[in-house]
């Protein structure tokens, strides 16, 4: 949607609606044809009956016609969005003062389509921007409770400064020494009164202005303490501040009131929708705050020299989209990251507003701004509270501030402008000397170049021969070094050669054999053949004997044989004749012949056999028949016994057949059967009755049974008869059997007699024709031997000689062996050597090519080495740069030449620039603001002078809003810079004392709401820090920390570390070197030059306690203030004993706070400096600790006052760690704690408390700064 | 006199917890110097935009930076001023210089001189101790001189800033309609006579915080002058304590 567009839109009346406009015009159609088209703020409320419903705003500035004839009221007219148009519900006529433009209304020009029911339809970007609108009225229940929470607090705060003005008559008006407080005796106060004035200011009735604020009542004394303006200071001064008739005196708190009006006037312009940035309370409010991410960084060049944690926090906050937190430490250059923060924007042509809780912090950070030119600082805010640091940005000293440092800067560019002219020619001359000179440097740069690029083509030149060079050398040196091997390899081969010669020729000698030897040997052989005759004689003779006694064996052998033949054969005659087999054995007996073994076997099993045929025991069968039999035989009886007892007639049973019951086992079970039925006891009980049918039936079958076994008994014997028939002839066959077995037998034993018979013949035949031969051997041999010779001596010396012959035929061998290997190890050796000498030449002629060839290598290269420097040198760049440094010289010459040309012309124009700006009229500056205040881009001011309805007339909203010591101040007061910044940046330190917000107040609040939960709730939201909460829940895009501190020796620093540990964090010291950044010059008596961190430590002890001052509620401490006392007295003599040995400058002072965590003590401190001690070389300032806050000095004396023995152990405000860190915070060099270490570590009753003086004592101790008392008293003494 | 100091005492006094230890009288070096200088009547102008209308009479300027880096002002403040000039009509851009027209050439001569320059004096009074100029008729009495005074000053050694803030004081600029009357020149300076101005010295006791304090009523500015209190406290005080409250 174009910002001008105009969009065209139905637009249908109610009734209602009609009617209400014709409260102001005709009717419809003449109201809105007064204009073409209107401008209106759209604003969406909570839809009715699911239509979209919404609120029209008639801007009467941008409608003039309207707008004029309303009055410049605003019109808004309540439409439901039906039939794609508008529905008009009602029409209004409000205030001149309603709101018609804020961030939460849709701004559009519209052009009616009045009563048309056809037509155009809704334009669909109009329609898009309605459906996406918020509506106005909805903010999350949280947002909404946390706004409640400050609106019901500062409502209860108005309804109590909401006191009309107390005018009392007034007496004994005096002001003290310092003029700055005026103090009178008031009559006509009551009680409550008396009560509510301290605050509230004062002026004389009948004038307009205000001497100033109440500080102080006394109602006992009816007096009035009021802390005069400084324009009433002055008019003191001069003795005229009251007239002489002033007798009454007005009291009013109406500044307070509309402080507290102006900041409920914040929240309900945020809730009106004119927060600068529209998601502003979704950011403060939400329980999460709802901030756009960004994770764009932009590159920023610094204009101030930054840490890299000051860089990621200036980062961070110019690439942050609605809210950027950054958490600073103390001396971590909070005011530096300003500084640049506002430098930067300013280069991006964006306008900051500058903004704290109190002037004094404005001042300061306002104050470092000063060095940085394009930044035009204003300060906003009464004259009056603003500190001398930021009296110059003030709207009434900006010209005068900036017509000074102009005036400043143009006479000093006057004095300097004949020594200018001066320079311009010098600087001329040198510029031209410089222009000549880079000429001559040019020609001779050019010359190199043209020697570069020869020196490079020579050098590729030889670098292409280098490499065939080089590879012939690597093939050399490759040669040379096998060949070395190969000659250590044959050397070594020739070595081993010798030696094997040597071992061989020892062998040799060794093995050789001379003749005698040779002659020996022949005679050995033929005793050997000779004595080997001898021994075949005695052989020869045993062989005979041996044959003769073997034809004698052989011949009584065939004799025996002859005698056994005849028995056998004449047995052989009989034997087929023997029948029976008791015949067979006689037959045996008779002829003397032993039956083999097998034989008599058989014949013994064939005897058994028969008994046991004859016995009937054979075979087993028969065996069972006959069992059967006998019990058939047994039961017949028994049978035929009973039945004859019962006169049964026997006789006339008839033998039975049945085909049942054949094999013996059946039979047996048959017999059971009919047994078990003759003993039944039934049978015998009815055998026992007399006659009667049952019983003649039961013999009867009784009979049948007998019968049967009749049967039975016969067939049985049947089968013993078959049985024994066919053993005996089984018996018979076995016999005839036997008796051919026999036979065989026998006539195998003749034969093989008849075999051996013959075998003994023919070898008695062999043995016979030996022995014959060896007869006639023996008689050759006979010659040799005679009776003395014994066989065996000679077997003896047969083995002897034999023995020798072998051992010699063995040397001979081995002597053979010698000379062959002698002979083969010789030619070897030869060989190798001269292989050797081959090797050799060939060796001496490689290395001798290769020294040739190293030496051309070396020269080629040592050729493109010197070529390679002309190479490498840069002729081209210097030439570039020559031309460059000419051409800039040049266009120096040119400017110092114009320079030169306008000098008279500048200076002229100086001089009468600085005549002007001297003679300045005051109409002349207030041009000058006017310039200034337009071009302001820094506007420095208060939380609450923001919301100054002037100011917001000037500076309705900014790029960026910086508020600085953000935690010290409320949310209320915050939010009213908030509202104009369209981006907001916060700094501060939770970690440093929060903001006061009235207690009282609260508690009248909390009173109201009925509900626990919420009451707890509420007061919880209230006394949050809304810094700490930001910080902790901000996405990491949206925050930093600095966390290098530069203000503290890091000895002093030490002590306020533990409050700051968070995760990895770490506060670190910025100084490079502490102890030479941070020296404080003095040595004196109780301070060392190394010393940073002291405790003067006092007794847990009445003497030394805590007091409290008459009718007040404030403490002070006497032994402290005299510790202090001399601390300072040391300190100021130390100051001066450093000056007059140099270490310090004569007009130089200490700057020294002396603070406490008592008014009361400070007061007194105050005193003593001012009224006792007036040091001369310090600059003393005192304080609170919390008045400190944001401050820093060279030294600070810390005093703790509290000491005392009470049960509670309290230690009041010094339990808070917060005020504990800003007090230790704010010494650069030395810090010097005066208090209780007793009271402070073991009185308190937390822990936690106890713990953390614990641990400051601790520090202390451990860099040597903690004084004993009573040390200290002597060293004092 | 002593009604004056009876009045002064009366002052002091009416805080029931001020005790008065002592009383003193003494004088006040004073040198009377006149001045003559040279004043000029002239339309009221703002002085940059004159600046740059004599500027760009005297030479061509055609960029604003270079008009910054002579009179040493912030190219802004010279872009806006010469956009109004050029809005008014007075100058043009000229090729490429910025020029007068004769609107802007008939201003300029306005904007210096209405009419000739007067030669004035005006007598003022130097105080060596202040190291200021102070207003005021300075009386002139005998009694012992002011015990820190300090010594006499040089007219020749006073710089042109600070007779100009002298002058400053007694409103001789003036403004009437369209032009004023601004002091265009110091022309001469001479010391006529050296003063001694009456002055009351109080030394007091604050007995609720035991402060001492001193209050000097200077009769020539006729007021209770801050600076020799603070002179005659930072010498005396130690000293006070130890002769009005040793017991």
């Amino acid at each position: 949607m174009e910002k001008n567009e105009v969009l065209k839109c139905r637009l249908d009346m109610t009734h209602r609606a009609r009617k209400e406009i014709g409260n102001w015009a005709i009717d419809e159609n003449e109201l809105f044809s007064m204009q073409d088209n209107f401008a209106v703020y759209i604003e969406k409320l909570p839809a009715k009956q699911d239509n979209m419903t919404f609120s029209f705003y008639f801007d009467p500035e941008a409608n003039a016609q309207l707008g004029n004839h309303l009055k410049e009221r605003v019109a808004v007219m309540e439409c439901v969005y039906k039939n794609e148009g508008f529905l008009a519900t009602s029409f209004r006529v409000k205030g001149r003062k309603e709101p018609v433009r804020t961030n939460r209304r849709l701004g559009v020009r519209l052009k009616f389509m009045v009563n048309q029911r056809t037509g155009s339809s809704m334009p669909i970007d109009l329609y898009t921007s309605l459906r996406e609108l918020p509506v106005a009225q909805e903010r999350s229940e949280y947002v909404e409770k946390r706004i409640k929470s400050w609106e019901g607090y500062l409502r209860i705060e108005e309804k109590n400064a909401d006191v009309a003005d107390i005018t009392a008559h007034f007496s004994h008006a005096h002001v003290n020494e310092s003029f700055s407080q005026l103090t009178i005796t008031c009559s006509g106060l009551d009680a409550k009164d008396w009560g509510a004035i301290t605050g509230f200011s004062a002026k004389l009735k009948g004038s307009g202005d205000d001497l100033g604020n109440v500080v102080i009542v006394n109602r006992g004394k009816r007096t009035v303490k009021i802390e005069l303006s400084r324009k009433y200071q002055a008019i003191a001064r001069r003795g005229s501040l009251l007239p002489k008739d002033a007798r009454e005196i007005v009291f009013s708190n109406f500044a307070e009131l509309s402080q507290i009006r102006r900041l409920r006037k914040g929240f309900k312009d945020l809730q009106d929708g004119f927060a600068a940035n529209p998601n502003l309370e979704k950011i403060l409010f939400e329980e999460r705050p709802v901030v756009q991410i960004t994770n764009k960084r932009m590159e920023l060049e610094f204009h101030h020299p930054l840490n890299e944690f000051q860089q990621e926090a200036v980062i961070g906050a110019m690439s942050a989209n609605d809210l950027y937190v950054i958490q600073g430490p103390p001396g971590t250059g909070k005011t530096t990251v300003i500084s640049e923060l506002c430098h930067q924007l300013m280069k991006a042509g964006q306008r900051t507003l500058v903004a704290s809780q109190s002037n004094l912090a404005v001042d300061n950070a306002l104050g470092r701004l000063l060095s940085d030119p394009g930044i035009r600082i204003l300060r906003y805010g009464r004259t009056e509270s603003i500190e001398e640091e930021g009296k110059r940005f003030i709207e009434e000293n900006v010209a005068l501030h900036w017509r000074d440092e102009t005036l400043a800067a143009v006479n000093e560019q006057r004095e300097k402008r004949a020594d200018r002219e001066k320079q311009i020619q010098l600087e001329l001359e040198e510029n031209q000397k410089e222009i000549d000179r880079l000429q001559a440097e040019l020609e001779i740069v050019e010359q190199q170049i043209a020697n570069k690029l020869a020196a490079e083509a020579e050098s590729r030149e030889l670098s292409n021969q280098l490499e065939p060079l080089r590879q012939k050398e690597k093939e050399i040196i490759g040669n040379r070094i096998a060949v070395e091997e190969q000659q250590a390899e044959l050397s070594r081969l020739k070595e081993k050669l010798s030696s094997e010669i040597k071992t061989c020729e020892e062998a040799f000698e060794d093995a050789k054999i001379n003749l005698e030897s040779h002659e020996e040997m022949a005679n050995t052989v033929r005793e050997l053949a000779r004595q080997q005759k001898m021994l075949r004689y005695f052989q020869t003779v045993d062989a005979i004997d041996y044959a003769e006694m073997a034809v004698r064996r052989l011949k009584e052998g065939s004799g025996v044989n002859e005698a056994r033949r005849e028995p056998l054969t004449r047995f052989l005659e009989q034997l087929p004749s023997v029948k029976r087999l008791q015949e067979l054995e006689k037959l045996f007996v008779a002829h003397q012949l032993e039956p083999t073994l097998p034989t008599k076997l058989e014949i013994n099993a064939l005897q058994r056999l028969r008994v046991e045929i004859i016995k009937g025991t054979y075979p087993y069968a028969l065996l069972e028949w006959n069992e059967v039999a006998d019990r058939l035989s047994n039961g017949i009886e028994y049978a035929e016994k009973m039945l004859k007892k019962y006169f049964y007639p026997v006789e006339e049973v008839r033998s039975n057949y049945n085909d049942k019951y054949k094999t013996p086992e059946e039979m047996h079970e048959m017999l059971d059967k009919i047994s078990r039925f003759f003993v039944l006891p039934a049978t015998k009980k009815t055998l026992a009755m007399p006659a009667n049918p049952q019983k003649a039936a039961l013999l009867h079958r009784l009979a049948d049974n007998l019968s049967y076994l009749y049967g039975k008994a016969e067939e049985v014997k049947r089968h013993a008869v078959n049985i024994k028939a066919s053993s005996d002839r089984e018996a018979a066959g076995r016999f005839a059997t036997l008796k051919s077995e026999i036979m065989d037998e026998m006539m195998a034993e003749l034969s093989e007699m008849k075999n051996d018979e013959e075998k003994a013949s023919r070898e008695i035949i062999e043995h016979e024709v030996q022995l014959n031969g060896l007869k006639e051997e023996i008689l050759a041999l006979t010659n040799f031997v005679d009776e003395h010779i014994i066989r065996h001596d000679i077997e003896q010396t047969i083995a002897e000689l034999e023995m020798v012959l072998a051992d010699f035929e063995k040397r001979k061998d081995l002597f053979l062996r010698a000379e062959q290997a002698l002979k083969e190890i010789n030619e070897k050796s030869e060989k190798t050597a001269d292989q050797l000498s081959n090797v050799k030449e060939t060796f001496a002629g490689l290395i001798d090519e290769e020294s040739e060839l190293l030496n051309e290598i070396q020269e080629h290269e040592s050729r493109i080495q010197d070529l390679q420097e002309i190479i490498q040198s840069d002729p081209e760049s210097r030439k570039q740069e020559i031309s460059e440094e000419t051409e800039a010289k040049q266009t120096i010459t040119a400017g110092l030449h114009k320079e030169l040309g306008q000098l008279p012309i500048a200076g002229a124009l100086q001089d009468e620039w600085s005549e002007l700006l001297v003679g300045a009229s005051d109409f002349d500056l207030d041009e000058i603001r006017k310039l200034y205040v337009k071009h302001a881009n820094v506007i420095g001011t208060t939380c609450v002078a923001s919301a100054r309805r002037d100011f917001m007339e000037d500076y309705p909203n900014f790029d960026v809003v910086i508020i600085d010591e953000v935690s010290k101040a409320t949310p209320p007061e915050l939010l009213l810079p908030m509202l104009k910044g369209k981006k907001i940046v916060l700094v501060g330190d939770h970690h440093q004392l929060p903001p006061l917000v009235g207690r009282e107040t609260m508690d009248e609040f909390i009173e109201e709401i009925k509900d626990v939960e919420e009451k707890s709730q509420l007061r919880g939201m209230l006394k949050e820090s809304l810094f700490e909460r930001l910080f902790r829940s901000l996405p990491k895009q949206n925050k930093a920390m600095l966390a290098i501190q530069y203000r503290m020796h890091e000895e002093i620093m030490e002590t306020i570390t533990p409050f700051y540990v968070d995760g990895n964090y770490r506060l670190q010291c910025g100084l490079m070197d502490s102890d030479a950044a941070r020296d404080h010059m003095l040595s004196s008596q109780y301070v060392r030059r190394d010393d940073h961190l002291l405790w003067f430590d006092m007794p847990n002890e009445p003497s030394y306690f805590e007091a409290q001052v008459k009718g007040g509620t404030s403490l002070f401490n006497e032994a402290e203030l005299r510790r202090i006392r001399e601390l300072l007295l040391d300190i100021e003599s130390g100051t001066e004993l450093a000056k007059r040995e140099g270490r310090m400058k004569a007009d130089a002072k200490k700057s020294v706070g002396v603070i406490s965590f008592y008014g009361e003590q400070v007061k007194r401190i105050d005193r003593l400096i001012e009224q006792e001690l007036m040091p001369k070389h310090l600059h003393c300032r005192t304080g609170s600790v919390d008045k400190f806050q944001g401050m820093e000095m060279d030294i600070i004396i810390l005093s703790f006052v509290r000491n005392h023995h009470q049960p509670s152990g309290t230690i009041g405000f010094a339990e808070d760690y917060r005020r504990l860190n800003v007090a230790l915070s704010r010494a650069r060099e030395l810090l010097i704690i005066v208090g209780s270490s007793e009271m402070f570590m073991n009185r308190p009753k937390k822990a936690e408390t106890k713990a953390m003086y614990t641990r400051l004592v601790e520090k202390v101790k451990q860099g040597g700064g903690f004084k004993e008392f009573e040390l200290a008293a002597e060293r004092n003494g | 006199m002593d009604g004056l100091k009876k009045h002064l005492r009366n002052e002091i006094l009416r805080d029931p917890n001020v005790k008065l230890l002592a009383t003193e009288e003494w004088t006040l070096p004073i040198q009377t110097i006149d001045v003559e200088f040279e004043t000029v009547k002239r339309t009221k102008m703002d002085v940059l935009m004159k600046m740059l209308l004599i500027a760009f009479r005297t030479s061509g300027f055609s960029a604003i930076e270079e008009v910054s880096e002579i009179l040493v002002v912030e190219p802004l403040f010279i872009q806006d001023s010469i956009d109004r000039m050029s809005r008014a009509g007075l100058i043009v851009m000229n090729g490429d210089v910025y020029s007068l027209t004769e609107a802007g050439r008939q201003q300029l001569d306005s904007g210096t001189f209405v009419e000739s320059p007067e030669i004035e004096e005006a007598t003022v009074h130097y105080s060596p101790s202040h190291e200021l100029f102070l207003t005021g008729e300075p009386g002139d009495d005998e009694g012992k001189t002011y015990r820190y005074a300090a010594e006499f000053r040089h007219v020749n050694k006073i710089r042109e800033s600070e007779w100009r803030a002298a002058l400053d004081q007694l409103d001789i600029t003036i403004s009437e309609g369209d032009s004023q009357k601004v002091v265009h020149a110091i022309l001469s300076v001479n010391e006529l006579e050296r003063v001694s101005v009456p002055c009351l010295e109080f030394r007091l006791h604050q007995t609720a915080e035991d402060r001492l304090f001193a209050r000097v009523w200077n009769t020539m500015t006729g007021q209770w002058d801050e600076t020799l209190e603070k002179q005659i406290m930072e010498k005396e005080i130690a000293e006070w304590r130890e002769r009005y409250l040793k017991d």
